[in-house]
């Protein structure tokens, strides 16, 4: 927020001129002393990655447990706690993500780096919660029944059949759920948490070098988004690979007939 | 007049920013789903040597936090707020409407777009006429999860404008007391919003039906 009150005192005069100026000082800007301002802004960034990486990793952890758990009320494998979980994912998908971390803030007064915590885990659930609930459609019936006839249990029914068959079904959209957590992290920028947005507002403000700061935040968050992707990506392979078997023998008719002429 | 702790002067607060928020929606959508078709009809277009301009537009805001763009935007262009949250927000939705438009329309046959080029078709012809209409039932759940997300990206834009979450911050910061009431009406008002929103994407993805192909 420091920056946008020096800019309010120094820049008054507005329009398409002062626009055009100050999108030319954004790219020229250039301190002789740039990379030494660049360095000497490292270690804020690092704090703000590091806040980044800790709430991403937290949040995307609890909102993916949790999620499961939405999704297995939604899909009746809990019983009785279907309006339960509808009530819960239309909750967190139809209110801004800015409101549900006032909630935690203002309302129950919480420390502002658990209030984004929970906020972005909260959301986050809701929205993986729909996903998963996708894949845990996704797979056959035939495939529960047979469980049953084997005499599984209901929980071993959905941890050993249902749960591992959907994950690797829903890998891809999973990753992009995972993508907009990390870039949805930056909303605690609105409760001054010091993550690697902050970072950039504060160390702007501070060294007046737009573009540089600008690219570093910019290349941090490509950077998390590209690993996401490429780990997903690695996942689905590695995922599928161990798979195979069980999917050859199990769902492609031809095998099946071969192995019922071999017996 | 009192509601649970809130004053006249809070209520009217509340409102005035809650017109806000609407005109944000308005004006916003409009702009975005204008944005996005005229990028997806750039990329669709030009020819090849072009393109990279809409795609590395699309891709780079695609990888961006919203609020860092606002704070970029914030930083470059010193317009009036409110001309800035709607170019802001039109920019940055308008990146993903025109990825859910460009999907839609790869997901089309192409059988009546060769056969309208071979009718002698202009190229724009051939988009606007033949490819969009048909691609319009096909990506309108995407399109009005893009819009409710409109929606709720007001509540970020409010650096400068006096909107519903900045007004409610504003009495939360007043009176800590009365932020539980003040989350639950804002809560309450966002939430019948989004929730009008999906109804009526839901009744035009129904009368939709008949065009789908």
């Amino acid at each position: 927020m420091m920056l946008m009150g020096i800019l309010a005192d120094a820049a008054p005069a507005q329009g398409l001129g002062q626009a055009l100026e100050n999108a030319w000082a954004f790219f020229t800007t250039n301190r002789p002393d740039w990379l030494s301002a660049m360095i000497a802004g490292l270690p804020v960034f690092g704090e703000g990655l590091q806040a980044t990486l800790s709430l991403f990793a937290m949040a995307g952890i609890l909102g993916f447990t949790l999620g499961t758990i939405v999704a297995l009320m939604k899909s009746r494998y809990i019983p009785g706690c279907y309006w339960l979980g509808w009530g819960y994912v239309e909750l967190f998908r139809n209110l801004p993500l800015l409101v549900i971390l006032f909630f935690f803030y203002y309302a129950l007064q919480w420390r502002a780096d658990l209030a984004g915590l929970f906020a972005l885990t909260g959301w986050a659930s809701a929205f993986m919660g729909e996903v998963i609930r996708g894949g845990i459609q996704s797979v056959e019936r035939e495939q529960i029944q047979s469980a049953r006839l084997l005499g599984l249990s209901q929980f071993q029914l959905i941890t050993a059949v249902i749960l591992p068959q959907a994950y690797v079904r829903i890998l891809p959209v999973l990753a992009n759920q995972f993508m907009n957590l990390a870039k949805n992290t930056s909303i605690v920028y609105f409760v001054g948490v010091l993550d690697v947005t902050y970072a950039f507002e504060q160390l702007s403000a501070e060294y007046f070098l737009f573009f540089h700061f600008f690219a570093m935040a910019l290349a941090i968050y490509a950077g998390l988004s590209f690993t996401i992707i490429y780990l997903f990506r690695w996942l689905e392979i590695f995922c599928k690979a161990r798979m195979q078997p069980v999917l050859i023998t199990t769902l492609d008719p031809q095998d099946r007939r071969l192995d019922a002429e071999a017996v | 007049m009192l509601l649970f702790g809130l004053t006249h002067n809070d209520m009217l607060l509340l409102l005035q920013g809650l017109k806000m928020t609407l005109w944000l929606t308005l004006i916003g959508s409009v702009a975005t789903l204008l944005l996005g078709t005229a990028v997806a009809m750039y990329r669709f277009l030009m020819p090849r040597p072009f393109r990279w301009i809409g795609t590395v537009y699309v891709d780079s805001i695609r990888s961006m936090p919203l609020v860092l763009y606002l704070v970029l935007i914030f930083v470059l262009l010193p317009i009036p707020p409110f001309e800035r949250a709607v170019f802001a927000m039109a920019t940055f939705n308008g990146a993903f409407v025109a990825e859910v438009i460009r999907s839609a329309i790869e997901s089309l046959d192409t059988n009546q777009m060769r056969a309208a080029t071979l009718l002698g078709m202009k190229e724009h012809q051939v988009f606007l006429c033949v490819a969009l209409p048909q691609a319009l039932a096909r990506m309108i759940p995407a399109l009005i999860n893009q819009l409710n997300t409109v929606i709720k990206d007001t509540s970020l834009v409010s650096m400068g404008i006096l909107e519903f979450a900045k007004a409610g911050e504003i009495l939360m910061e007043r009176a800590w007391d009365n932020a539980f009431t003040v989350i639950i009406v804002m809560g309450c008002t966002y939430f019948v919003l989004c929730l009008a929103l999906s109804i009526l994407g839901q009744r035009v993805e129904r009368a939709l039906k008949p065009w789908q192909v």
